[in-house]
Order: C-alpha cells, then sequence, then structure tokens
C-alpha cells in the first residue's frame, strides 16, 4: 500500500492491492482497483471507523450460489476447504483488526464492490469474478453483516474510493486493462 | 468422546471450528463470547478437555476470558489454545502470560488443528 496526494480530491489517498487490507479511525480515503477481485468495505454506523480489504478466491475453489443475496450460502462442507478459508482469513483480518479499533460487530455495514468478468457470459463454468461475489454475499450474509450497497460483477473494472469519515464510496468504471495495469 | 469447548465470535468460524472438529471426532460446544463463554461453562457438568478461544471478541475479550477460566480450580491445567487472526508478538505475550497454552494463527489447516488438540489431550 501506498500513500499519495491526490490532487483532484485535494486529500492524501491510501492506495492498497490484492491481498491486503486497511483500517482508519481517522476520516481517511482508502482507494484500490478491482478486475475480478472483491472489495468489502466495513464501517462502524456510529463510529469513524471504516475499513477495506481486496481478495480473490482461488480459480479452484468451488462455486458458490449467488443468484441473489438471500440465496448465496457456503456449504458446511466447503468451509474447511482450502479455497474458502482463504476468503474467510481476508474477511476474518479485517473484521477482527475493526474491533480492535473499536468497531461493534453488530453496528458493522459492508458495501461490496469487484467481482467483474473478463469474458463474456457465455461459459457454464462459474467465472471467478461470480464465484468471489457469491463468496462475500454468502460470508457476510452469515456473519450477518448487512450490505448497505453492492456494485459487483458485469464486464468492466472499478476503481473505488471509501471515505472512512463520511462511510460513502466513489466509484469509477474502468477498462479491464487499466484494472489489470493498476 | 472428547469435548472441545470453542468461543468465537464469527458465526462462520464457529461453524467452521463445529464443521472439522466433529468430523474429527470430538464433541464440541460454543460460544460468541467471553460473557457467554463463561456462563456456559460454570454451568457444564461434564469435563472439558480442551478449550479454543478467539482474541478479538465484544463483550469480553479471549485475554480476559482466559483470565477468568484459569481462576477456576477445575480449569487450572486444562489447555486453552487461541485460535485467532491475531499474529501480534505482544499480544501473544499477552495471552501466554494470561496462561495459554498454545496460539494457533488462522487460517489452520484441519488436519494441523486436530493434531495439535491430539498432543493436548495425550491422545
Amino acid at each position: 500500500m501506498y500513500r499519495k496526494f491526490d490532487a483532484k480530491l485535494k486529500d492524501t489517498v491510501l492506495t492498497i492491492f490484492a491481498g491486503e487490507y486497511y483500517v482508519s479511525k481517522s476520516r481517511e480515503i482508502i482507494s484500490t482497483v478491482l478486475g475480478s477481485c472483491i472489495s468489502v468495505c466495513l464501517y462502524d454506523t456510529k463510529k469513524d471507523i471504516g475499513g477495506m480489504n481486496h481478495f480473490m478466491l482461488p480459480e479452484d475453489a468451488s462455486p458458490i450460489k449467488i443468484l441473489n443475496k438471500k440465496d448465496a450460502e457456503i456449504k458446511k462442507e466447503d468451509l474447511a476447504d482450502a479455497s474458502m478459508r482463504y476468503g474467510i482469513n481476508a474477511m476474518e483480518v479485517l473484521i477482527a483488526e475493526m474491533q480492535k479499533s473499536g468497531a461493534d460487530r453488530k453496528n458493522l455495514r459492508a458495501k461490496v464492490f469487484g467481482g467483474g468478468n473478463v469474458l463474456s457470459r457465455q461459459s457454464t463454468i462459474q467465472s471467478v469474478g461470480d464465484k468471489n461475489i457469491g463468496f462475500a454475499r454468502a460470508y457476510l450474509k452469515m456473519e450477518q453483516i448487512p450490505i448497505e450497497k453492492e456494485h459487483v460483477g458485469d464486464h468492466f473494472g472499478r476503481k473505488i474510493f471509501f471515505l472512512t469519515g463520511e462511510k460513502k464510496i466513489f466509484m469509477k468504471k474502468i477498462g479491464f486493462e487499466q484494472a489489470l495495469q493498476e | 468422546m472428547k469435548t472441545v469447548f470453542a468461543v468465537d465470535d464469527s458465526p462462520t468460524a464457529r461453524a467452521s471450528i463445529e464443521y472439522t472438529l466433529s468430523k474429527g471426532g470430538y464433541h464440541v460446544e460454543l460460544a460468541e463470547d467471553g460473557v457467554i463463554a463463561l456462563d456456559k461453562i460454570n454451568g457444564y457438568s461434564k469435563p472439558i478437555d480442551v478449550f479454543l478461544f478467539d482474541v478479538n471478541m465484544p463483550n469480553m475479550d479471549g485475554i480476559t476470558l482466559i483470565k477468568r477460566v484459569r481462576e477456576i480450580a477445575e480449569f487450572k491445567f486444562t489447555p486453552i489454545l487461541f485460535l485467532t487472526t491475531e499474529s501480534q508478538e505482544s499480544k501473544k505475550m499477552e495471552g501466554k502470560t494470561a496462561g495459554a497454552s498454545g496460539w494457533v494463527v488462522k487460517p489452520f489447516e484441519p488436519e494441523q488443528l486436530i493434531s495439535l488438540i491430539k498432543r493436548f489431550t495425550g491422545e
């Protein structure tokens, strides 16, 4: 991750990369660029604590039901699966860090971004992007953390800016090539 | 059948521990935070062979919980392992000082957790 002054936003922006996470208690701007990866942005409704992760399940992860948020579920047998544990860990460290910063689990809300698909959706095999979306929805449902907003799937990359103080997110659609380069 | 008592505030973590350990042949008791755990432990009439605690939890964290459990004569020497995403050395030291028998940083391999528990139960 790195910090850089953004002329447009007139503020310092902290950018995170795949596999990283960041939690802020001091009204910062956290940013990341997503292709088929997922970012879950969490915030505490009553305190100025916000955090973001950026992760992807391994390619061989088992498919997850993603029809809609209500149906999403991680099967019990899959909980011990290595690829699932990878995603679970990415979420657990973010939640644990939020709690250490003083966030209250029951006041946590989520905004979910990413999971774009590089190729057009014709294949019957579930794409990596869709698996990631399914995982994020199923995990948050299991943890009883409401998803306040999501912008996922489709055929483009995304650049997001999370203003932790305002609990707001600005999103820019970007091309997949740009998402890969960054 | 040996009993493992696990405390974690994450429903996913609890489900994952329960699945892994019951498949490994253990009876699993669960609680979602330190306060609920203490209540359950005090009212539990059968023996508990191993405890698994998370560190960061609401109401009562794992470090406070272990101190309280160690005050109960019956559990003075019962193996208590921390199973957590917390990898900070200072936290580990705090846990050890409070009476932890071991510290497992997540994610864990199911087999690894079971063989560690076996080491403590002498199976």
